[in-house]
């Protein structure tokens, strides 16, 4: 499964690319940017859930990702698939990570549509691309 | 103050908004974990049912042999033909309903293969009507065949198409009263459409069915007797293997009480097909063969050795693996066949290491599988078994097979 908007798939990579380092430390961090944002929109469980949800179906592809226990959220929520990346080689990391990426922004396009997926992620992760910083966020 | 009061109410929506797109976020969620879970449980139910017929298969197997010997002693007492008939015409049943669970299987999986060529519609039709005409014989109902007068030929599998409409008229029949007519019409819609339709007058079908009457295991509302049978399989391979053909399949009905019409649509071809002499079959003396015979079931085993063993061949029979590769090292066989599913050593790894041993000359192997034929490619090296049968084994087929064995040099 890829994320079916090409822009945010780039915007993923370019993300994920911006990181020097292992690649589980860079999705780390990409993911606790991109919670608070979120998480103001859709309440800390409708984040967690859709996390779980990411994470169920990225496993079909990877099966070695580990899923958060139920009581966990916030950056708990992030321990397990970030020590699951860790084990992995790059390329599988990277892979996964992307992966994992692009079923939850699908998974959240599908609830709140293409535009708005999009502007709550370029808003989140402004500071990791130069070309998503500016007024105008939706545009390249 | 009323700009505290504004940005306390504001501060309070935003919050209820967070609330309630959390709820729905958890419920689609939720909605999603269980449609998943729904699609998980329908596809293990059909590799139960697949598994199923497949395991049904195995003491089909002696039953029908068995039959075959019964057919040969009747004789014997008065009865017997009787007996013999009710259970070959029940074995018969039980086979084809196998047949369909498996051909079920088969399209969900998508592993139906077609066998195409170009064929004469006529010719699709008449196998169509002989393997149908045992169900309006039994309702005494009137089948009315109306063809192209210029030969129709088309691109297909012509086990299947015949399957198409012997389906399409089996259903015909089942939902008829006695007595009543069923027509089979064709035309050419266009220069490259053919347009069959079977028609008949009986219990037609509710609107509200009508969109899934095609799906599987949909089937009307059944008879407390259950005296209209089936399995709910038959209209969804119609339009599987219409669909594999390039075609459609619909259906029109005004409803309960007033009949049913289902049209097929298929591609033609605008080539001629000059019709071929029919081969003349050459008749081949069965030659007496030494046969080893590997089949963990004990009845299955005993019957078709029984069965061989009248047909005149010399035959051994082993019911695992291990003793089996062991009498076949002998080098004392003309022929070996062998179950596929053995215990402790199966029929390919049997295979294997018989062909390692390079006994000269090789004796020919034949397989038989409740499992549909498996690639060469999986056997663990070449060659693979010379034949293939799938279980209930025919014993005309395997005689068939057996007389195109010709080993002079080692025959008894």
């Amino acid at each position: 499964m890829t994320t079916n908007d090409p822009a945010l798939r780039q915007i993923i990579e370019a993300a994920l690319a911006r990181h020097p380092g292992p690649v589980a430390d860079a999705s780390l961090q990409l993911w606790r940017k991109l919670a608070p944002d979120l998480i103001s929109i859709i309440g800390e469980l409708g984040f967690d859930t859709l996390f779980a949800r990411s994470v169920r179906l990225a496993q079909l592809e990877h099966a070695w990702i580990r899923q958060a226990g139920d009581a966990l959220h916030g950056n708990d929520l992030f321990a397990q698939p970030q020590q699951s990346l860790q084990a992995q080689d790059a390329a599988q990391s990277s892979q996964a990570s992307l992966l994992l990426f692009a079923i939850f922004f699908d998974l959240l396009t599908s609830l709140i549509g293409e535009s708005l997926t999009n502007h709550l992620v370029r808003s989140a992760w402004r500071h990791e691309d130069p070309k998503l910083r500016g007024n105008n966020l939706n545009e390249e | 103050m009323p700009t505290l009061k504004i940005q306390e109410t504001s501060g309070e929506l935003v919050s209820r908004l967070r609330e309630a797109n959390q709820s729905l976020v958890i419920a689609s969620v939720r909605a999603q974990d269980l449609q998943d879970q729904a699609e998980a449980a329908i596809e293990r139910q059909k590799e139960f049912l697949a598994m199923l017929a497949h395991e049904l298969r195995n003491p089909l197997a002696p039953i029908a042999m068995a039959v075959g010997l019964l057919q040969k002693i009747t004789p014997a007492h008065p009865q017997l033909p009787y007996i013999q008939q009710v259970i070959g015409r029940q074995v018969t049943h039980i086979t084809r309903l196998l047949e369909d669970l498996l051909d079920a299987s088969r399209v969900t999986s998508g592993k139906i293969n077609l066998r195409k060529s170009l064929l004469l519609l006529s010719d699709v039709i008449h196998s169509a009507v002989e393997i149908s005409q045992p169900s309006f014989d039994k309702k005494r109902q009137l089948l009315t065949v109306d063809l192209p007068g210029t030969p129709v030929v088309i691109d297909g599998d012509a086990v299947r198409m015949a399957q198409v409409f012997s389906n399409l008229l089996i259903n015909a029949s089942k939902y008829s009263s006695h007595h009543q007519s069923i027509t089979l019409s064709a035309r050419l819609a266009d220069n490259a459409t053919l347009a069959v339709c079977v028609k008949d007058q009986g219990v037609g079908i509710d609107p509200e069915l009508q969109p899934y009457v095609f799906d599987l295991f949909t089937q009307a509302p059944r008879t407390l007797d259950r005296s209209e049978g089936g399995l709910g399989i038959g209209l969804s391979m119609v339009r599987s293997l219409v669909e594999l053909h390039g075609g459609t399949v619909s259906v029109h009905s005004e409803g309960l009480g007033h009949g049913s019409e289902f049209t097929v649509l298929l591609p033609v071809t605008g080539v001629d097909l000059v019709p071929e002499a029919a081969p003349v079959a050459a008749a081949q003396a069965v030659r007496p063969c030494r046969i080893l015979l590997i089949e963990d079931n004990v009845d299955a085993n005993e019957t078709l050795s029984f069965c061989l063993t009248a047909e005149g061949h010399t035959v051994a029979s082993a019911f695992d693996g291990a003793s089996g590769l062991a009498m076949a090292k002998d080098g004392a066989y003309d022929i070996v066949v062998s179950d596929i599913g053995l215990p402790g050593m199966d029929g390919y790894e049997v295979l294997r290491r018989l062909r390692l041993l390079a006994l000269s000359p090789q004796p020919a192997c034949i397989a038989m599988t409740g499992y549909d034929r498996k690639p060469l490619s999986d056997v663990g090296g070449p060659p693979g078994f010379d034949h293939y049968l799938v279980k209930p084994v025919s014993i005309a087929v395997l005689q068939a097979i057996i007389s195109t064995i010709t080993r002079p040099a080692t025959l008894a």
